[in-house]
């Protein structure tokens, strides 16, 4: 397998706010990596460090060969990442359908179609409100719009930022197997963060564990289960 | 040359004083509670309408004027206020009672324009509040300016001069009452600032959700907080009208009185009373010097008087990019002393 | 039946200079005070052009659209974007607008006394009327100003609905941050409405010397009245300012002279005071202004 994503020595923050020191990361083609941690360790600001939202300080972000540590932040997804925001996922002034288009804002024109109905008939159950109005639809509903628009620029890597997070029990089952089907059916790479970790160790090939803005493990997601010490100080779970 | 610099300090004292009020009433407002108050003008004009109303009409019932001059009181404004003028030279309590009735009356005008323009705005967020006062601000202008019974329309009356019996010393007695009005709004601040209310309008200021979550009416307090920057902005407009013995609409501008003390807190620093202070001071000196030196300025093709605007604006957008807290940024306030904080925490720690 | 076309004229003109306030709160959440000077900018193209090429002030239009649209598109650039990125609130970008907006009064004023003293120029007080054609019997400034009006109106709500172009500053408006992962340039978008808002303003204050005095304060003292079009129109419909301009152009002219027939002609001097009644009123029962109201019947 040939490596996707390395993340070198990263430092990024906010403004003046440092809040990841020395990040090491590897994401390789059609690999799930999961990034566990505490609140506030600093998870979705790396994600938004590779998206740019965030400011990189020092260090590399390669994607296929390519630095992008230093590319503007509307030009990332050209690269070919896909990005599930936890919030704000969606406009909810517009319709679904329009939702999607934005997604695909980056492909040529032509192509917009065509890469609507792939995606369709990845999340189908998107394709029955379609016409309705973004801000109508419920949380488990406005999840697989967010998570179709983000495949909608044809990613190579997908980053999603707790997919499942204010969900009830049987919707968070549902976007987890929309994303177990993503994984196995595409080969789509997909760095992820989840709280729910039950329904993540099984979808995950690797575990990065996030504390305080470091990395302090990363290894197989049994090899994580099964060291109880990190599991009890950090995650809450024996 | 000595007298021209020593009435140069003294306007300089006299329209210092009263700025500083004007412009603790908007840090009050904006540095204390976050209330956007683009209407200062407002107040301010409410205050100084006052002053050109009732002076003359008081003085004109307690002293002694020719009443057929009554008549017409815009029209032979002038007369009754040179003759008031000549009685008030030897009866300072006379003038000193016209100088409180007057105030009183410009603080109860500035609290009526607070609450009407503040009863509407209070429940807008952040901008809408700002627009909405923007456009209060301009309502008495037009009403000045089309309605001669205020203050004789356009041209503006003249009224009596409540410091004429300081001789002399007019100027001087004036200017110090200016800074009095601005040392007791000072005083107010303070004492707000050290109190639980402060600490109440702060906590709307940052977040106003969590404010009312806690059991505070934020739109009442909101609307308390224009009101009593109403009054002060009243009693600054009717001060200044005082110390001018005039007042026209057309020099109560959105510009001078909105938009100047806005430049001056936010480039002294909104959270500061030091700040507001500095803010005031550096501009008032530097808008005086412009307007003294005007000549030497005379060979550009256009009015110097311009080169302020240019100056405010440059400043005001140079501060908000490098600096967006002014000169003297906010101190964390703590609800007790330092000794006593050292002591509760011996106690508890230890 | 005057008073009925100056409404008309009026109506548009100020539908124009509340577009470019719509648009700007719209895409990039700014309420930008310095509009009305860029409505005066654009009353200046048409004097010094027409002064010194000695064409009619209609053959200018374009050439107002630009320097307005470059204006406004500095404004932004230098005077916003900076401060924007850092993060500002939008009553901080407000305040930043009111900055720039007392450094284009005084470049607006410099210019006019500089053209009055070197030029001789009546740069202070100016009318075109003279220039005006004649157009089924009314003044051509009423045709040409709904003509740019409806144009401006139409081909911007077509491309809002049709192009991607529209679709992505529609998406800006809504999740900005949410527009910048999908791909969206935010400042170059942003500086394409300023631009347009800028052009719209030049075409109003270009036009508005055919039937209105101008001075170099004309912009500036209709602020108020700008706001109170772009809101009492609502900021969700860009038909908003179009409808909210016909409403309030003619409170202003022919509604004042209905009520002082009835009430005596006292009252004519304070029509400047209906926008601001107008606009208080909105604000207070009517938030979102007409097209939330029209949107929100509607489901």
């Amino acid at each position: 397998m040939s490596q996707l994503l390395r993340v070198q020595d990263l430092n990024a923050g906010y403004g003046a706010i440092h809040v990841l020191f020395d990040i090491n990361l590897e994401c390789d083609q059609g690999q799930a990596v999961a990034i566990v941690g505490p609140n506030g360790s600093g998870k979705t600001t790396f994600l938004n460090s590779i998206f740019r939202l965030a400011d990189i300080f020092s260090g590399r972000v390669v994607l296929d060969g390519k630095e992008i540590q230093r590319e503007k932040a509307h030009r990332i997804t050209s690269y070919g990442i896909g990005y599930l925001r936890q919030e704000g996922n969606v406009f909810p002034g517009l319709t679904v359908e329009e939702n999607l288009k934005m997604g695909a804002f980056n492909l040529p024109g032509k192509e917009v179609k065509e890469r609507m109905d792939e995606v369709l008939s990845l999340i189908k159950p998107v394709e029955v409100f379609l016409r309705r109005t973004a801000g109508t639809l419920s949380g488990g509903e406005r999840e697989m719009v967010a998570l179709a628009a983000a495949l909608m620029c044809r990613p190579k890597l997908l980053l999603l930022d707790e997919p499942t997070s204010g969900l009830s029990p049987i919707a968070s089952a549902q976007i987890a197997e929309l994303v177990k089907n993503l994984k196995d059916k595409t080969h789509l790479s997909m760095l992820v963060i989840e709280q729910n970790l039950k329904i993540m160790f099984d979808i995950v090939d690797k575990c990065y564990l996030l504390v305080s803005g470091r990395m302090i493990f990363s290894g197989q997601p049994e090899e994580l289960q099964s060291d109880r010490e990190l599991m009890r100080t950090y995650l809450g779970l024996s | 040359m000595g007298g021209q610099w020593l009435l140069f300090s003294v306007d300089l004292l006299a329209l210092f004083g009263i700025y500083l009020a004007l412009n603790l009433s908007l840090r009050l407002q904006l540095g204390y509670t976050g209330i956007a108050n683009f209407g200062l003008v407002l107040a301010f004009t409410g205050g100084a309408y006052v002053g050109g109303w009732l002076p003359i009409r008081l003085g004109m019932w307690l002293v002694e004027v020719d009443p057929s001059l009554a008549e017409d009181m815009i029209w032979n404004n002038v007369i009754i206020a040179s003759q008031v003028d000549l009685s008030l030279q030897g009866a300072p309590f006379t003038a000193m009672t016209i100088l409180l009735l007057t105030l009183l009356a410009a603080g109860a005008a500035g609290a009526l324009l607070g609450l009407l323009s503040g009863y509407p705005a209070v429940r807008l967020g952040g901008d809408y509040l700002a627009i909405s006062l923007l456009a209060f601000g301009e309502v008495l202008a037009i009403i000045g300016n089309n309605y001669d019974p205020v203050v004789g329309g356009p041209l503006g009356v003249r009224i009596p001069d409540v410091w004429a019996w300081a001789g002399d010393w007019r100027f001087m007695a004036a200017s110090l009452a200016n800074c009095v009005l601005a040392l007791g709004v000072w005083m107010y601040l303070n004492s707000v600032e050290r109190s639980p209310l402060g600490r109440v309008l702060r906590a709307i200021r940052d977040n106003s959700d969590a404010a009312a979550s806690l059991g505070k009416n934020v739109a009442r307090i909101r609307l308390n907080v224009i009101v009593a920057g109403g009054i002060i902005c009243g009693l600054a407009g009717a001060m200044y009208t005082l110390y001018t013995t005039g007042v026209a609409p057309s020099a109560l501008s959105r510009f001078d009185w909105t938009f100047l003390p806005w430049v001056m807190v936010i480039f002294g620093g909104s959270g500061s009373n030091v700040g507001v202070l500095i803010g005031t001071f550096v501009f008032i000196l530097v808008q005086k010097l412009i307007i003294t030196y005007k000549f030497a300025l005379s060979f550009l093709p256009f009015d110097p008087v311009w080169l302020q605007f240019l100056l405010m604006g440059l400043v005001l957008i140079l501060v908000l990019n490098f600096r967006p807290s002014g000169l003297v940024t906010e101190k964390a306030s703590y609800a007790l002393g330092r000794r006593e904080m050292a002591k509760a925490a011996g106690k508890e720690g230890l | 039946m005057a008073s009925f076309i100056d409404a008309l004229t009026y109506s548009a003109l100020l539908g124009l200079m509340g577009f470019g306030l719509t648009l700007i709160r719209r895409t990039t959440g700014v309420w930008n005070v310095a509009h009305g000077e860029v409505v005066t900018i654009g009353a200046y193209v048409a004097l010094t052009a027409t002064s010194f090429l000695s064409h009619s002030p209609y053959f200018f239009l374009p050439l107002a659209f630009i320097v307005c649209a470059a204006v406004s598109g500095i404004i932004f650039l230098a005077g916003i974007e900076p401060i924007r990125a850092k993060g500002a609130s939008s009553m901080l970008l407000l305040v930043v607008t009111i900055a720039i907006s007392l450094i284009t009064i005084a470049a607006i004023n410099i210019y006019a006394d500089y053209l009055q003293n070197v030029f001789h120029l009546a740069s202070k007080n100016f009318l075109f009327a003279r220039f005006d054609f004649t157009l089924w019997g009314q003044m051509g400034i009423l045709w040409s100003a709904w003509a740019a009006l409806g144009a401006l109106t139409v081909s911007y709500y077509l491309m809002l609905q049709h192009t991607r172009l529209g679709l992505a500053l529609r998406a800006l408006a809504e999740q900005p941050a949410l527009a910048i992962v999908m791909g969206a340039n935010v400042k170059a978008l942003s500086f394409l409405s300023w631009c347009l808002a800028g052009g719209a303003a030049g075409l109003a204050g270009c036009l508005f010397p055919m039937r209105f005095q101008c001075h170099p304060g004309v912009g500036t003292s209709m602020i108020a009245t700008m706001f109170a079009v772009s809101i009492f129109g609502g900021i969700e419909k860009m038909y908003g300012p179009l409808f909210a301009g016909l409403v309030l152009g003619f409170a202003q002219i022919y509604g004042i002279d209905l009520i002082s027939s009835w009430i005596g002609p006292g009252v004519i001097p304070f029509k400047d005071l209906i926008p601001m009644i107008v606009l208080l009123l909105t604000l207070q029962f009517l938030p979102e202004g007409l097209s939330g109201f029209v949107g929100r019947r509607r489901g």
